[in-house]
């Protein structure tokens, strides 16, 4: 590989800005993604035997389908539905990740709920909070903090995940490292500088989540 | 007994019945609680000490029967099946003027000690974020844990954990307070330290309900002791009745297991 450090001293600037969408992407999207999640979780474990099941029946379709033909599905088959709903790749991709993880956090966050010991909300009840309250201020923040840690992977995996998003012609690092083997044909050196990346972003997160559990295991 | 009839019951049981599928753990049971007055349940376990105690602040809800609180019914379940329960507010009303004490303390981990009390006082209550302070310290230093205020339930030992426990219940300012065997999942050498708190409540004319296996306490707070087994009440009145002169069998064969094991116990 003559010149492998010029060449990804030159390169490596655009596979950056590339990696710079998969961090906005996947971060947006585990946000939003968290948020839904954990109110289909919750829908999940309510009483209310409707909203369970309409709850049951969105994870069972997201989890069982491919995030490629959910990504498709937003970005080309919409469209053609209605113009209105013609979005950029970004938001497409956005959208379409947040509602894949979404899923899977509700599963997440169903475990978390129904892993809190019965008596929590026995003692809260017996104080006298109404079911909304007890999970308000019992059963959700205990629920939260285990939820941080499979959280975290969910956010590891959402990095890599993103990648598809390559095929709605969003420039993330994938495509990006993509355009520029389009124009070089050097194979080997991007996708090692590609792979790079996403292993350091991983590892970042990997960090991070390790320093959440040590936190979260304080009361514990 | 003393002033047997003066006082109307506060609590009351009129033929109960409650199952888990094929298990029958309450059948028709009738009792009444006074105001004031101190009730010791022993029996062993599965004898339905627990769901009694649980019916009453309808953390179970009966099959069958119905239980007055200050002669209003609040669960009422006919024959035919028709029924009749609090609304849900009422019931929440109904629910901070019984204090329930659990056998597993169930403090919230997430909660300081300070929090654990205050939560209810302020989001319930609606009290003064100063005056809860206030009162919050002065329930601990009661039950000598005021330097625990900052404390993590984790940090705790078990006695202290259902002392912490006692009071956030107290803090509620109930009417009755129900005990569900406050002591059975404690280290022996801490059980003294809840007792303790425990023996000053009825100086305040608390009613309280309790179900437990420390015999020598029962005689010396008990009003009046209830025997059951298997679900039935077999034998009930002062602690000098049941504990040194019980009329039935079953009782007589009960309280010899249990001082027989005592015996064992601290030989």
């Amino acid at each position: 590989m003559p010149g492998f450090i010029e060449f990804s001293v030159t390169y490596l600037p655009y596979l950056l800005k590339g990696a710079l969408i998969t961090i906005e992407v996947a971060a947006v999207s585990v946000v939003l993604g968290s948020i839904l999640g954990t109110l289909i979780g919750m829908g999940r474990v309510s009483h209310i035997f409707v909203l369970s099941k309409i709850c049951q029946f969105y994870i069972w379709v997201i989890r069982g389908t491919p995030l490629l033909l959910q990504l498709f599905a937003i970005h080309f088959a919409l469209p053609t539905l209605n113009e209105a709903l013609t979005f950029p790749p970004f938001v497409s991709a956005t959208i379409a990740l947040t509602m894949n993880s979404a899923a899977y956090i509700a599963e997440i966050a169903r475990g978390a709920i129904q892993s809190i010991d019965k008596g929590q909300m026995e003692a809260s009840r017996s104080l006298g909070f109404n079911h909304r309250q007890s999970m308000r201020y019992i059963i959700v923040p205990q629920a939260f903090r285990r939820m941080l840690p499979p959280l975290g992977n969910e956010c590891i995996a959402l990095i890599k995940e993103s990648s598809l998003v390559s095929t709605i012609a969003l420039y993330d690092l994938l495509r990006t490292g993509q355009q520029i083997i389009s124009s070089t044909y050097r194979y080997i050196e991007i996708f090692t500088l590609v792979g790079v990346i996403y292993l350091i972003l991983t590892s970042i997160m990997s960090c991070i989540v390790g320093i959440i559990e040590k936190r979260v295991s304080v009361y514990e | 007994m003393k002033e047997e009839k003066v006082s109307p019951p506060i609590l009351e049981f009129k033929n109960v019945y409650k199952s888990y599928g094929d298990n029958h753990v309450l059948k028709g049971i009738d009792l009444k609680i006074k105001k004031g007055e101190v009730v010791v349940l022993i029996g062993s376990s599965g004898s339905g000490k627990t769901t009694l105690l649980r019916c009453i602040n309808l953390l179970v809800n009966i099959d069958k029967g119905e239980i007055l609180f200050n002669n209003i019914p609040v669960i009422q379940i006919e024959e035919n099946g028709s029924k009749s329960l609090l609304t849900n507010n009422k019931l929440n009303e109904y629910r901070t003027e019984i204090g329930f004490v659990f056998q597993h303390f169930n403090l919230f981990p997430h909660l300081t000690v300070n929090k654990n009390i205050a939560l209810a006082l302020e989001k319930i209550k609606g009290m003064d974020k100063k005056k809860i302070k206030e009162k919050v310290k002065d329930l601990l230093s009661w039950v000598g844990l005021e330097s625990k205020y900052d404390a993590y339930p984790g940090q705790l030992s078990g006695g202290q954990k259902q002392r912490v426990a006692i009071v956030r219940a107290l803090a509620m300012e109930p009417i009755a307070m129900l005990f569900d065997e406050p002591t059975s999942a404690l280290d022996p050498e801490t059980v003294g330290d809840v007792l303790e708190v425990m023996r000053k409540l009825p100086d305040d004319g608390m009613t309280m309900v309790i179900a437990t296996h420390e015999m020598e306490f029962a005689r010396e707070v008990a009003d009046r002791i209830v025997f059951m087994d298997k679900g039935v009440i077999v034998e009930q009145g002062t602690p000098l009745e049941i504990l040194n002169a019980p009329k039935e069998l079953r009782t007589r064969e009960f309280l010899s297991r249990v001082l027989t094991r005592r015996r064992l116990e601290s030989s």
